[in-house]
């Protein structure tokens, strides 16, 4: 009895430091802006409203209640209300697997050479695209083009809807970045490499965050960028793109092992 | 009726009392009579399509707001919109106001940074002109703002103020004080901005009260004045002039006291109620009045004279009355609830008018009918008699050429009629010159308008409306309307979404979403309070809402049926559309209000048939007798169609009233003929002394009211002054009519009214015995011996005599007459033959035209029904069936006289044969 109540004393102290080193972890850990619900304002956390049956309904704090509103998807309860409620539920889920995600592994990465670029001006062929594929292979023979990776942009959106009046003077190597978080385009091509043509009217992706976490456990820091398609017929959903690099110099690729990138709500 | 002019003739004090008795209860209620114009009173009241626009409203909230219109080159200067900010706070603070919405409140949806902001147009005020015309410029592309608070050259902008209920009895706040808070935040605002002012329909509301409350003293004294004016022109007698006035002051009165007792305001139409007994309520009096003076002037005393007008006036002017009550009361058919207090107040009001009528005039003629302060009427003279007999002279020469004038009269306003337009609109109606119409007239030149109406698609399916094809359904339809030009705004759950999807995908206009799926995206950020104008939490109805500035109510109807028709054409099927809102309802209200106006004035004119016909015991009397008031409405309509008059709330109600009052005068007209056919021989001469005997009341009572309903034309509220214009045209013409029309169209009848009928009951059993009516039925004997007259003669005179022109035959009542040969003597008699009641005589020298050969003396008093030639002609023309059995009863009796005769005869020779020895 003796032996064993200084055991326990030490493991309840090893369980408190744990606690309070979890705590303080998450403290520290990464704290992404949502768009809150019905305003669509950024926020850092968010009150909402959900149907937890027919005629109950629940106020979740995300991301303080994520645990809570991960326990009641569970119980089956994201299948109350309407169809919009019913999207409110996916919605917030996705916020909080986003939370996990980005703090999945709470170790500080050793390495990192990510967060001192600036993604919000990103070059375009710094980012992991589809494979090149020439436009006029792309317009007369799409099935000769390697398929894009799964939830990479779709770039060709912007090769397809390319007016072919631009002239070629216009075409420039430098357009070919985003400027603040958006660019808006035409991407082509050519045997010279990516040549762009920017287009204020034209689709484009806006960047809406940059966050910095080791995604995948490699002790590598990443960037995951929140993207959203805009332009004439874009759907406002987010496309997460963990982004990483083990060298400054080199080009950006999808941290390996990681779930993402995905586009939309997960449909779990 | 005789009985009770008699009997407050005899006791002129009761009537005195009773009348004091009726004021002091009608003082006690008239001080919660008041000012109250609402909204709904033009409207049908308990329809389908208000209750279903009632549940529109509960689910998306009113169509309609007032709005604070603001002028200024420069609308967004910092200062302006410091001061603008100011008054938008105090609107706020007004309790009767629910929501402020201005660029102050309504949100700019755009993405910052990827994140949408919904923050207002100006949360933050524009710090150079160049910001303020990128707001401008911004504010324009959303169409919850285009037209609705900013004009297309961004140098108009309005603040929508919407209106809180009043719920508390009586309600915290009215019209007035809207109006009156209102102007007063606009008044701030003018150092600032060029124009500034508030308007909305309870500003329209309010300037209607108060002209009501202005035209109610000014009109009023101007009505009594015309009135006294024309009554000293036409009568000259201090006493009657006064009699209509106090007895159209009384039943004022005592109206304003039922109003007050009946919760019923003084409303658009009621206002002219007081006027207008004031002008109606005098006919009765003036006949009643005319009657009086008829008998003084023969001679009468003063008891003896209110006998006369007892006897000779009573039934004439219940029945009158009742027929323009029947006018006033048709009005209120109407479910349009002005229309139907106006019904309902006015008819009791004339009901009042001749309570006060037979009341008031027998007791103050009881006691002050002596005094005749000016002598006498200068047109009742001696030579109007000679007047009145030359006219029907030139009439009757003429008559052919006067009835194709009238009939080209009538053809002439029949082909005005289609173009005749329609217009209920309350705006309209006050007139070019009113403040608030030209305000309303900015709003419809720099905005859309302040007129609106719903277009509610509905499924019944849960979330239809969060899919692009059902979407589009209202885009179709809000594109249509945008074509057609007749809409400078409309807004729908879709703009929202179209408003949202381009803020997120960055675009410079808003546009539909492509996809269901990115609706659904869009509604996370949509919260439904936002648009819960629009669309049903449910999103399985919605509403399109569209602001228009079309005033002509025949406009809006063709462009609604129009618009109509597109939708069920090209609406999908699933969905069910339906145009409902203030505009419809109003629209509504007009189609009931014409098509009640017009079953009015069908239902009075059948009625008025049917109560001549009933009264003269004949169908076509009736009809004959609707001929004169039938005219002037058709002269009426013609006049509206040439003259651009529309129909609307005044001028609907103008015919069936002016086709109740005008109908008095032909009933006197006719009631007086068949009176002095009955007492003289001619027609002629019948017709002469009916236009000479109705000649002042008639004209007298028509000038009274023509002057009277044009003082409605100074009113300033225009379907009142087009009512007065065309119940002046309606008397006018059915005075023509009734001195034209009325005496050409009976002349050619013998009038038999239900009295005379009456009068021959106490005789029916005498007559149904007579052989000259066997086998007839009683009314075919009423209808054959009315025809007649009734003379009555004393022992020993002589019906006819030997050697006279034989024109007429006899059927003896009463009494007692032999049929003679005349003696030697004057008064010897060689007996023929003995008459007792229901015996037929005096038919053979009228059948052998020949001169009688004998006497018919009375052997005592007694009463014989005198048939003459003409009349038993007449029967044979238009009653065949009769006058064929009267004939062949003739013809039975007279063979049975002749075989008695000759029986007598036989004997007679026998007996002389017998006295001269037995042989032949």
């Amino acid at each position: 009895m003796s032996r064993i109540t200084p055991h326990l004393v030490f493991c309840l102290l090893l369980s408190f430091q744990a606690t309070g080193f979890a705590s303080s972890h998450a403290t520290s850990a990464a704290s992404p802006y949502f768009s809150a619900p019905y305003t669509g304002e950024k926020v850092k956390e968010y009150k909402i409203q959900l149907p937890t049956s027919r005629y109950e309904k629940e106020t979740f704090n995300i991301p303080k209640d994520c645990g809570k509103l991960n326990s009641r998807l569970l119980e089956g309860n994201g299948h109350w209300g309407n169809s919009i409620e019913r999207r409110l539920w996916m919605k917030a889920d996705d916020d909080c697997r986003y939370l996990n995600f980005l703090n999945k592994y709470s170790g500080k990465a050793s390495q990192d050479y990510v967060s001192n670029y600036d993604f919000y001006n990103a070059n375009i062929t710094d980012l992991p695209l589809r494979p090149g594929c020439d436009l006029n292979l792309l317009l007369h023979n799409p099935a000769a083009c390697p398929p894009p990776m799964q939830g990479m942009p779709n770039f060709s959106m912007f090769m397809s809807t390319m007016p072919m009046q631009q002239t070629r003077e216009k075409e420039n190597l430098k357009d070919c970045r985003f400027e603040n978080g958006l660019f808006r385009g035409y991407i082509y091509h050519t045997g010279m490499g990516l040549r762009c043509i920017r287009d204020s009217k034209a689709p484009g992706y806006r960047i809406l965050s940059v966050d910095f976490a080791d995604v995948n456990g490699d002790d590598c820091q990443d960037a995951v960028l929140r993207m959203m398609p805009v332009g004439r017929g874009a759907r406002p959903s987010l496309l997460v793109l963990p982004l990483t690099r083990c060298g400054n110099d080199e080009k950006f690729i999808l941290p390996p092992g990681s779930d993402y990138p995905r586009f939309g709500p997960d449909p779990e | 009726m005789n009985r009770i002019l008699c009997y407050f003739s005899d006791h002129p004090f009761v009537g005195i009392g009773i009348i004091l008795l009726l004021s002091a209860l009608a003082s006690s209620q008239i001080g919660k009579v008041e000012v109250r114009i609402s909204a709904s009173e033009m409207l049908v009241q308990n329809n389908a399509e208000q209750k279903y626009y009632q549940k529109v409203q509960d689910l998306f909230g009113d169509e309609q707001a007032n709005l604070l219109y603001l002028e200024s080159d420069d609308l967004l200067a910092k200062e302006k919109l410091q001061a603008l900010q100011k008054a938008i706070e105090k609107l706020q603070a007004l309790p009767f106001v629910s929501k402020v919405e201005s660029l102050f409140s309504v949100p700019w949806v755009k993405t910052v940074d990827g994140y949408l902001d919904k923050k207002p147009y100006l949360a933050k005020l524009p710090d150079s002109a160049e910001e303020s015309q990128h707001v401008l410029a911004e504010a324009r592309k959303n169409p919850f703002l285009r037209n609705i608070l900013l004009s297309p050259d961004r140098n108009v902008m309005a603040v929508a103020i919407m209106m809180k209920k009043p719920g508390a009895r009586p309600p915290q706040w009215n019209d007035e004080i809207i109006t009156h808070e209102l102007e007063a935040i606009a008044e701030e605002l003018r150092p600032w901005y060029g124009t500034s002012f508030a308007i909305g329909f309870p500003q329209v509301r309010t300037e209607i009260a108060e002209r009501i409350r202005t035209e109610q003293t000014s009109l009023f004294p101007l009505a009594v004045g015309a009135l006294l004016i024309a009554l000293f022109l036409l009568l000259r007698q201090v006493i009657d002039i006064l009699l209509p006035i106090m007895t159209a002051g009384f039943s004022i009165l005592w109206t304003l006291g039922f109003m007050g007792a009946a919760d019923i305001p003084i409303n658009v139409v009621t206002s002219i109620i007081p006027i207008l007994l004031i002008i109606v309520g005098s006919t009765e009096d003036i006949h009643l009045l005319a009657e009086f003076r008829h008998g003084q002037k023969a001679g009468l005393d003063t008891r003896e004279a209110l006998k006369h007008m007892s006897r000779r006036m009573g039934g004439i002017v219940l029945l009158t009355f009742l027929t323009t009550y029947l006018g006033f009361l048709s009005v209120g058919l109407s479910r349009i609830e002005a229309l139907w207090q106006f019904g309902l107040v006015a008819s009791t009001g004339l009901a009042l008018n001749f309570l006060a009528t037979v009341i008031l005039i027998p007791s103050v003629l009881a006691l002050a009918g002596k005094w005749q302060l000016d002598g006498k009427a200068r047109i009742y003279s001696g030579k109007t008699r000679l007047l009145a007999k030359r006219y029907w002279e030139w009439l009757w020469r003429h008559r052919r050429s006067i009835i194709f004038f009238f009939l080209a009269w009538t053809l002439v306003a029949i082909f005005g009629i289609p173009r005749i337009h329609i217009n209920h609109n309350a705006i309209d109606s006050l007139g070019e010159n009113s403040e608030v119409r030209q305000k309303i007239e900015l709003v419809n030149e720099n905005l859309a308008g302040l007129e609106s109406l719903s277009i509610v698609v509905e499924s019944g399916i849960e979330d239809t409306f969060l899919k692009v094809r059902y979407l589009e359904e209202l885009d179709q339809i809000q594109k249509y309307i945008q074509e057609k030009g007749w809409s400078e705004s409309t807004t729908s759950f879709a703009n929202y979404l179209s408003l949202l999807n381009g803020a997120f995908q960055e675009l410079d206009e808003p546009m539909m979403p492509e996809s269901d799926d990115i609706v659904t995206e869009l509604m996370i950020f949509l919260n439904h309070k936002d648009v819960s104008s629009y669309v049903s939490e449910d999103f399985s109805r919605t509403r399109i809402l569209v602001r228009h500035s079309i005033e002509s109510s025949e406009e809006l109807q063709s462009t609604l049926e129009d618009l109509q028709a597109f939708i069920n054409h090209n609406l999908d099927p699933g969905l069910r559309a339906h145009i409902t809102g203030d505009s419809v309802l109003t629209l509504s209200a007009t189609n009931a209000m014409i098509r009640g106006q017009l079953q009015s004035i069908a239902l009075l004119l059948v009625i008025i048939v049917l109560i001549i016909g009933v009264l003269f015991t004949e169908l076509k009397v009736g009809l004959l007798a609707a001929l004169p008031n039938f005219f002037p409405v058709i002269v009426m309509f013609g006049f509206m169609g040439y003259a651009g008059i529309p129909l609307n709330i005044g001028t609907t109600m103008a015919a069936a009233i002016a086709i109740g009052i005008a109908v008095d005068d032909t009933l006197h007209f006719m009631l007086r003929y068949n009176r002095e056919l009955k007492a003289r021989k001619s027609h002629n001469s019948a017709m002469e002394y009916s236009i000479y005997g109705e000649a002042l009341p008639v004209v007298s009572t028509s000038i009274a009211l023509i002057t009277g309903f044009l003082v409605f034309t100074q009113a300033s509220f225009e379907p009142i002054v087009q009512f007065g214009a065309l119940g002046a045209l309606v008397i006018a013409t059915a005075l023509i009519a009734d001195f034209i029309i009325t005496p050409l169209a009976v002349s050619s009848l013998r009038l038999v009214t239900i009295w005379d009928m009456l009068s021959l009951r106490l005789r029916k059993k005498v007559l149904e015995k007579s052989p000259l009516f066997k086998n007839l039925k009683p009314w075919q004997i009423r209808q054959f011996i009315l025809t007649g007259r009734m003379v009555e003669f004393n022992k020993g005179d002589r019906i006819f005599r030997r050697g006279e022109v034989s024109t007429e035959l006899y059927v003896l009542l009463t009494g007692k007459v032999e049929v003679c040969l005349p003696g030697i003597g004057e008064e010897s008699c060689n007996l023929l033959e003995r008459f007792t009641p229901g015996d037929v005589f005096g038919d053979v020298a009228l059948f052998a035209n020949i001169p009688r050969k004998t006497d018919a003396v009375v052997r005592e008093h007694s009463t014989v029904l005198v048939l003459t030639r003409e009349g038993i002609e007449r029967t044979m023309r238009h009653r065949p069936l009769i006058s064929a059995r009267i004939f062949a009863n003739l013809t039975s009796d007279l063979s049975r006289r002749m075989i008695k005769l000759i029986s007598k005869q036989e004997m007679r020779a026998k007996k002389q044969n017998n006295a001269k020895g037995g042989k032949l």
